[in-house]
């Protein structure tokens, strides 16, 4: 169990580093604004108890709001995020698999196609939560869908990154 | 009994999430840009290293030196250059006012920390009140176009509201008629700005240029961009006008801090005479 504790933080330190190093540097486009840490809260154990989800959720979204200069707009979105999460889980893996996994969501616990729709649905819910907050008005709403379509790609791509490069089987792992 | 604790532990997690996202919500709506800029150079401090070690990461090593060598002196040139012009233009009006009398002073700096993909855009640069820095110097790119303002420093940094910015403002007037209005980002385009309130009886052609106006944040007659398109607001009875940017700003890599000594010395005497600050 420690073990696992330990390699959650390193695992959120991980992706805060990648969202302000990498994808931060990136000034391409004010479409382009991928919200990769959101892989963090999405990439939890399945079967994790849902108040450790929304109090790491809310942690995460501190963090990114400090470093961010974005003054709360983060941590409300991802807590919203983290609350929905388990009802996310339950319409795109079946409430079987949610009531009994117990291992990180990823392509090797799952199969392709129902990680695949769970990553996209979660991070389209939480694109759509955060840039309507960041925008705090539906007037011009067709920019705000324009930026939730255009990082909302980016921000899958990024999840599925980094769950490939970091997910492990909590079960393998406890010592 | 059992449905009963699944109520309850429902409940409870809503309950959590409930009281979070409040707190959330009310730091979200209460925080404004300059509490922003403050826990920006929070972290900023806490990082900023990697930061300067990424955007310095691309830049040969002796190439970046001699480059600062290089701004220090355009600088060291400028300062002595606005004692002169100062000096000169007050000789003529009044023989009793002190050389160091001086209106602007500059300072250098390297952006460290930068974005443009976030409705309050802000950047990082490494100078800070070791250097002179102070809250509401101009920022200004090295060619000379308008950037952004200094809203919070430390020791070592200084965080600047960017004009990609939805809560910058500025004072924008054309050089040819003096016509002045409000300049703000509409957060749309990364390259235009928007010009308001110009009366409806100025004129207005494409490409006219634009400079700030004198103000707190900004000396007269910084070169902001050039008129784009227009339209006339009827109910208003003033121009709305499209000022495409002279500067890129998600390529700045190097800018200078303008400090208008006249107006920080007005505003420190406001200070004290009448109790107000800015805020």
């Amino acid at each position: 169990m420690r073990n696992f504790l330990t390699y959650l933080g390193l695992f959120l330190v991980a992706v805060v580093a990648v969202q302000l190093f990498v994808l931060d540097s990136i000034r391409v486009s004010i479409y382009f604004s991928p919200l990769a840490y959101i892989a963090f809260v999405a990439l939890l154990p399945v079967g994790m108890r849902p108040v450790a989800v929304l109090l790491l959720g809310f942690a995460t979204g501190v963090f990114i709001d400090l470093f961010e200069g974005t003054g709360g707009a983060h941590t409300v979105a991802t807590l919203l995020t983290a609350y929905t999460r388990r009802w996310i889980m339950i319409a795109t893996m079946g409430h079987e698999t949610v009531d009994e996994e117990t291992s990180m969501p990823s392509i090797r616990s799952l199969d392709t196609g129902r990680f695949m729709r769970y990553a996209a649905l979660i991070v389209v819910f939480h694109c759509l939560a955060y840039f309507t907050l960041e925008a705090l008005t539906f007037a011009n709403y067709h920019l705000v869908l324009m930026k939730i379509a255009v990082s909302g790609v980016f921000t899958l791509l990024a999840v599925l990154a980094i769950s490939l490069l970091f997910t492990v089987k909590p079960n393998n792992k406890r010592g | 009994m059992y449905r009963l604790l699944l109520f309850l532990r429902r409940i409870y997690v809503f309950a959590i999430f409930g009281v979070l996202e409040g707190l959330a919500l009310h730091y979200y709506a209460n925080s404004t840009m300059h509490t922003r800029a403050r826990l920006l150079g929070l972290s900023d401090r806490m990082v900023g290293g990697v930061y300067e070690a990424i955007t310095g990461a691309g830049r040969y090593m002796s190439l970046g030196s001699v480059n600062r060598l290089l701004e220090d002196k355009v600088v060291a040139l400028e300062n002595e250059l606005a004692v002169f012009r100062d000096h000169y233009s007050q000789e003529a009006l009044d023989s009793i006012r002190m050389a160091e009398d001086f209106r602007h002073q500059y300072v250098t700096a390297r952006v460290v920390h930068n974005s443009i993909n976030k409705r309050e855009n802000f950047f990082t640069v490494d100078r800070g009140t070791r250097d002179g820095v102070e809250r509401g110097m101009a920022v200004v790119s090295l060619d000379g176009y308008m950037v952004g303002y200094v809203e919070g420093v430390s020791a070592g940094n200084a965080i600047c509201v960017s004009v990609l910015n939805t809560a910058f403002r500025a004072s924008g007037m054309f050089a040819a008629s003096g016509h002045f209005g409000s300049v703000s980002w509409p957060g749309v385009d990364p390259r235009t700005v928007r010009l308001s309130e110009v009366p409806k009886y100025a004129p207005v052609s494409r490409g006219d240029t634009i400079i700030t106006r004198s103000s707190l944040n900004f000396p007269e007659g910084i070169f902001i961009g050039r008129v784009e398109n227009f339209t006339v607001d009827e109910a208003r009875a003033s121009y709305e006008i499209d000022v495409a940017l002279g500067v890129d700003v998600a390529a700045l890599r190097v800018v200078m801090l303008v400090k208008n000594l006249e107006a920080f010395e007005r505003l420190r005497l406001e200070e004290e005479v009448i109790g107000v600050s800015e805020e």
